[in-house]
């Protein structure tokens, strides 16, 4: 009997290493199937919100794109609380902010979490095209 | 002595190590059998979001002059022809209408229910927005399956009166799943078993884009354009 015994004790073992492995490795696929989706929806949303966020219209004549493209030759600051305001009513009560990935242009310096980016043309600019990332908290 | 010694404290351990065994095994399958449905509901998800994203370069729905087309710019215009707009909802039996009465734009996936909101946040006062609703045309290849004797059982059952059902749609939040909160569990389970075939189970998308959904523009006829956002709920037979 003791011979069954040890026989049993050894399977046992042999089964939990195995059955552990197999649990570890389906949680993780879970994990890794859930992560997948949210990173998903977060970049579609992001990258979508930036987009939007550019076409929308200041007025009749002028929208985001074109303040950000041509905000040297513009006074900024006064279209800075309306690019804000607009930005907000996307996100809620999310912080955000707006940078060409050296300077923030717009919103609070200090966020950091998931990011859009779209390039925009700069006419009066050297470079002619300036990546403008929106980053949310 | 030669053999086996079987003593009951032999007899008891071999008992106790089969148990274990057991369990073991049970606890694999049952792992096993979740993860079946985790792929089935991400996947679901991974749907939804695709939808979404087709949807806000629709023809039907999104602004357009000649052969171009602004992606996730959408035409007030355009959807109040193919969609209700939430200050036509003025009766339940609308509502109902508006979910059994299928929409068809061209683009759909098979023996699904799906529902398309949109919302403009800029109307937005007392947490009630301006917005427009909408059931997408499905087609069916599975036999017994009526997805408008559902629809139909469900808002049947809501037990709340009119005012906060409109009320719960217009918040923004998931109006449909918002409608069918309000619906009893037993219920939900009655309605299902009545008109869905036995061997099926309907699964409904529930992350971020069926509750937040994506961010789109509303264009309106005067040259304004809003912020908004279109959500997609899509409850599929498995």
């Amino acid at each position: 009997m003791s011979f069954i015994i040890d026989i049993l004790i050894i399977g046992l073992i042999v089964n939990i290493v195995i059955i552990a492995a197999i649990v570890i490795a389906l949680l993780s696929f879970k994990y890794h199937l859930a992560i997948t989706v949210i990173s998903e929806y977060k970049y579609n949303n992001n990258q979508l919100l930036l987009s939007e966020l550019l076409f929308y219209n200041y007025d009749l004549y002028k929208n985001i794109y074109m303040i950000l493209s041509e905000r040297e030759s513009i006074d900024f600051d006064k279209f800075k609380t309306f690019i804000e305001e607009k930005t907000k009513i996307f996100l809620g009560d999310k912080e955000f902010k707006i940078t060409n990935e050296t300077t923030t242009l717009v919103g609070n310096e200090s966020v950091k979490g998931r990011e859009g980016y779209v390039y925009i043309f700069r006419p009066y600019e050297y470079g002619m095209v300036e990546k403008i990332v929106l980053v949310t908290s | 002595m030669k053999g086996v010694v079987l003593t009951t404290q032999n007899v008891f351990i071999a008992i106790f190590i089969i148990v274990i065994i057991v369990f073991v095994y049970y606890f694999f399958m049952s792992r096993y059998l979740e993860m079946h449905v985790t792929i089935k509901e991400f996947s679901l998800e991974r749907k939804t979001i695709n939808y979404a994203l087709n949807l806000i370069s629709n023809e039907n729905i999104v602004l357009g002059k000649g052969n171009v087309i602004w992606r996730g710019i959408l035409d007030a215009e355009k959807l109040d022809k193919i969609f209700l707009n939430t200050t036509e909802i003025t009766h339940i039996d609308r509502l109902v209408k508006i979910l059994i009465t299928p929409i068809d734009i061209g683009v759909t996936y098979p023996n699904s229910l799906i529902i398309i909101r949109i919302i403009d946040l800029e109307t937005c006062e007392d947490n009630k927005c301006f917005g427009w609703l909408g059931r997408i045309y499905s087609p069916i290849s599975i036999d017994g399956l009526f997805f408008s004797k559902f629809i139909e059982c469900i808002v049947e059952n809501i037990k709340l009166d009119f005012g906060t059902v409109i009320r719960v749609i217009t918040n923004i939040g998931n109006p449909v799943s918002a409608v069918f909160n309000l619906v009893q569990p037993y219920d939900w389970e009655k309605c299902i078993e009545n008109t869905m075939p036995s061997n099926s189970q309907l699964l409904f998308s529930k992350s971020f884009i069926s509750s937040e959904g994506f961010p789109v523009l509303i264009y309106y006829n005067n040259g304004t354009t809003h912020v908004g956002r279109l959500s997609v709920l899509i409850g599929e037979v498995i």
